[in-house]
């Protein structure tokens, strides 16, 4: 490692070269390499650092490596470390995070075999047959924080153009494996519908193209964002239904926007961007997508099979209900817990999930119009930039002009749960005055119940009581909705702050349904089940249904064991 | 006799002694209802009153199961969704084909192998109706003669056990490794994919092997009435070689049928659609048919497998020596020749 001072000294900081351990003081890890300088650099002035180095490619684990004749390389080449505004420089070491760089103009060389498929972040500026049999591909690409790349002989490469009337166009180019030929227009629809909603909602995709990365089966490179270029996936037989590679295609061209263009430190506030893109991705899914049916893979997984009449659970963003409450991760740590510091599970929970149900929560809180101008916004101000947690809030409170602390206090800075549910209802019938009542010739007793009973029970009044709870810690406010069996409807806003409240209601109908947050606005709620009472419960018949379909199973079971008698 | 012959003689057999078939499904019936009444109580238990037991009636609610699968413990942690349809006989089918029967919830596998010890009961008392070829000799034969044997039988489930378990741990896995290290560095999921097949073409092949020989065995055992039956396994193996073509054909024939049947099912079986109880009584009750019709289908093997070999045996009865005419080739051009047509108690008596 050499460094050149503006007036041509050079300096070999090869000696001073130290690897350190910030995070953990673990001696064996070999991530972080410190080449402290002789003298410092002067604000305002310049060196220039060349890194000479050499690296083995592994056999594909962690999204880089090689198989067979596949070469995906990422993460290759000793990344500059970003130096803070505030003095300090932010590296981390490599343990459970994704990463976080500088932008920059990467002017990048590949020297591969003649005739195989290369692909790298940026554009193609030329090629060059070396004559021995190898091939020099150059790429060229500025304002982004990595470089990728990859070749091999197996992939066809298709290309197509992204059009829409308020964006501007994107060169696609897609490299595929031979054996998902057949899904080369589930990939461009895909990553049109990501450039679409993502480009309308946000911001423009700004690089004019794009690369898409079909894996290679085995490689274990799939999935995975870098700037102008990502991975895919998919199987080989995958039918429609089974949304891949439509899902991860989306997810990962819209990293191009929540990590490519809104560079976030990816060590510390993980969720700024796979949280950003896991909400933008269920948005993207439910537009361009809305049918979502059970699929399963059977057979090791090699054969698909498709459930039709089952609608598929809850998105990532839809609900908190998969993730086991009050005993679950969601406790385990607050998301502002730095993300390399988080608990067993809790990254991934605080990092996708839930900041994917806090944004779909406020998009609900705030409106549509509100929200979408807040994400605008921030896109705006942040893109080519490192936005902290902080930097966002403000703008939601600016763009909002409300202030939101309260919310943020609660599902950023604390692992509290939500959780609102129906406590009890009840409606009984009123009774009807019977006694001595003050009349001209004094006290006359009355019975009126007898006159009730004689006009019917058209005229009967009931006393309905409904308490509603809140079992979790989290407060937000929600309405109330409560029918009567005459179809009549009472609707209350809660601001939920108190453990519980009661609703009376003097009507000539029963309750028969009641509902805590019909809209689902708190999709945080982790049950969404106590939300709602109904009179006449379908309980007995819905757990018969699908007891039943599960006992053909065990019999199924039963059956094949019995096979080895 | 050929092996169409067969077939259909052991279609004959089988429907001879239906009665028997609805005595089996009616205790796989009681024992997987006990299971699915505590599954059933777990899910209106999760629901109670709440309106998500409307969505779920009328199809399916993803909130609640999250929430439910969230929180299950044992039998209930088994509930899915992909239940519905085929696919509650698809996903008995994949652990049964990767051999992962045994790593199901624990009341789950108990109750299957008390099924599987019943199985030994009621196969031999089939076998030896089948034998008899006719349900002449009533119920109280039946259920003697599945007494008489079943400690026999156990025997050779026994056995069956051990070889099948050293093929699952360890030919299996042995096999897992090979495919892995063969197409460690393949790029094309179909080339991985058809070598995955081999795998289990080779392991299944193994298993329906033991299957076939131990499926003979417990012929031979009810045949001769032999109490000593340790060695009756390496006697069927002799016999299946001596008549590869036809014991393999015929065992292929039948499990060609079991595989239409599953597909029929597939074909007809309806979704999740179901909000009455009478609609839900009509897919449970075409369920029940294809649980019963495989019940049959295994009968068929037997009586199939029967039907052959007594065509074989019963022949070559007139020699001296019965264990030695049980192996003796036959010839595969010349089986439909053979008679078919035995007395099984002149065969019984030249037995032990």
């Amino acid at each position: 490692m050499r460094i050149t001072y503006e007036d041509g000294r050079e300096v070999d900081l090869t000696p001073q070269l130290t690897f350190i351990q910030p995070d953990d003081g673990n001696p064996d890890d070999r991530t972080v390499l410190q080449a402290p300088l002789a003298e410092p650099v002067e604000s305002g002035s310049k060196v220039t650092v060349s890194i000479e180095w050499e690296a083995k490619v592994p056999r594909a684990f962690a999204r880089t490596g090689a198989i067979g004749d596949y070469y995906f390389v990422a993460q290759w080449f000793p990344k500059i470390g970003v130096f803070e505004a505030n003095g300090t420089w932010k590296c981390h070491q490599f343990i459970q995070t994704e990463f976080y760089a500088d932008y920059g103009n990467y002017d990048v060389s590949m020297t591969v075999p003649t005739g195989w498929v290369v692909g790298a972040t940026g554009q193609e500026r030329s090629q060059q047959d070396n004559g021995d049999g190898t091939t020099t591909h150059r790429y060229y690409q500025e304002d982004v924080h990595d470089f990728v790349w990859t070749a091999n002989p197996y992939a066809q490469v298709y290309t197509a153009l992204f059009e829409d009337p308020s964006l501007p166009s994107v060169d696609m180019r897609l490299l595929l494996m031979p054996d998902h030929l057949h899904h080369k227009d589930r990939y461009f629809e895909a990553t049109r519908a990501a450039l679409k909603y993502y480009g309308t909602w946000f911001g423009a995709y700004p690089y004019g193209h794009i690369t898409v990365v079909d894996p290679a089966y085995q490689s274990r490179s799939g999935g995975m964002e870098y700037p102008t270029m990502f991975t895919g996936g998919t199987r080989w037989l995958s039918p429609p239904e089974m949304l891949s590679p439509e899902g991860v295609t989306v997810h990962e061209a819209g990293h191009q926007f929540w990590y490519g263009i809104i560079g976030n430190d990816e060590f510390e506030d993980a969720w700024m961007d796979e949280g950003f893109n896991t909400y933008s991705t269920t948005r993207t899914m439910e537009a361009a997508y809305p049918e979502r049916v059970l699929t399963k893979r059977y057979f090791e997984r090699f054969i698909p099979v498709v459930f039709s009449s089952v609608k598929r659970g809850a998105s990532r963003t839809a609900g908190a209900d998969g993730f086991g409450g009050f005993y679950s991760n969601l406790k385990r740590d607050a998301m502002a817990t730095q993300s390399w510091q988080q608990g067993p599970n809790a990254y991934g929970l605080n990092s996708y999930t839930k900041p994917g149900l806090m944004l779909r929560t406020l998009e609900n809180y705030l409106g549509w119009e509100t929200f979408q101008k807040v994400m605008s916004t921030y896109f705006d101000r942040w893109k080519f930039k490192h936005p902290r947690p902080r930097d966002f809030f403000a703008v939601v409170n600016e763009v909002s002009g409300q202030d939101m602390s309260w919310y943020f206090e609660q599902i950023y800075f604390s692992s509290n749960v939500f959780d609102y549910g129906v406590g009890s209802v009840k409606s009984k019938a009123v009774e009807k005055t019977k006694g001595y009542l003050e009349k001209e010739d004094g006290l006359v007793f009355e019975n009126l119940s007898k006159k009730d009973t004689k006009d019917g029970d058209d005229k009967k009044q009931f006393l309905s009581t409904v308490f509603v709870n809140r079992w979790g810690e989290g407060v937000f406010p929600v309405e109330v909705q409560i029918t009567f069996t005459d179809g009549s409807q009472a609707t209350e806003q809660w601001l939920g702050r108190e453990r519980w409240t009661r609703y009376d209601y003097t009507r000539s109908s029963r309750i028969e349904r009641v509902v805590i947050d019909p809209d689902h606005k708190l999709t945080l709620d982790i049950n969404y089940t106590n939300n709602s009472w109904i009179k006449e419960s379908a309980a007995p018949l819905a757990a018969g249904k699908w007891a039943a379909k599960w006992m053909i199973w065990v019999q199924s079971v039963m059956e094949y064991l019995s096979f080895f008698a | 006799m050929n092996i169409f012959a067969c077939f259909m003689d052991g279609i004959r057999r089988v429907n001879s002694a239906k009665r028997y078939i609805f005595v089996v499904y009616l205790i796989n019936v009681l024992l997987a209802l006990g299971l699915a009444i505590s599954l059933g109580g777990a899910i209106k238990d999760s629901l109670g009153s709440s309106m998500a037991a409307e969505r779920l009636r009328d199809g399916f609610d993803g909130f609640w199961y999250s929430n439910f699968s969230a929180q299950a413990r044992d039998l209930a942690a088994t509930f899915d969704p992909s239940v519905v349809g085929i696919g509650a006989i698809f996903n008995s089918l994949d652990a049964f084909l990767q051999g992962n029967v045994l790593d199901l919830e624990t009341s789950i596998v108990a109750i299957g192998i008390f099924y599987l010890l019943l199985w030994s009961f009621f196969s031999a008392a089939f076998i030896s109706i089948y034998i008899h070829r006719d349900d002449t000799s009533g119920p109280h034969s039946f259920f003697q003669q599945g007494a008489h044997f079943f400690w026999r039988f156990l025997q050779l489930a026994i056995m069956a056990g051990i070889i099948y378990y050293l093929l699952f741990h360890f030919v299996m896995p042995w096999l897992t490794d090979r495919v892995t290290d063969l197409t460690r560095q393949m790029v094309d999921e179909r080339v991985v994919f058809s070598y995955v097949l081999i795998k289990y073409l080779i392991l299944w092949s193994l298993v329906l092997g033991v299957n076939i020989i131990f499926d003979y065995s417990k012929i031979i055992t009810v045949w001769q009435d032999r109490s000593f039956v340790l060695t009756i396994p390496w006697q069927a193996l002799r016999f299946i070689g001596s008549h590869l073509v036809s014991t393999t054909g015929l065992y292929l024939c039948l499990g060609v049928v079991g595989i239409v049947l599953i597909l029929f099912y597939w074909l007809i079986v309806p979704g999740a659609g179901q909000a009455s109880w009478v609609a839900i009584t009509g897919v449970f009750l075409i369920g029940q048919l294809y649980i019963l019709s495989r019940i049959w289908m295994r009968c068929l093997f037997y009586a199939g497998q029967t039907t052959f070999y007594e065509s074989v045996a019963g022949q070559l009865d007139s020699e001296p020596d019965t264990a030695e005419a049980a192996i003796k080739p036959d010839k595969v051009e010349g089986e439909g020749e053979m008679q078919a047509e035995q007395t099984p108690q002149s065969d019984l008596s030249d037995t032990t």
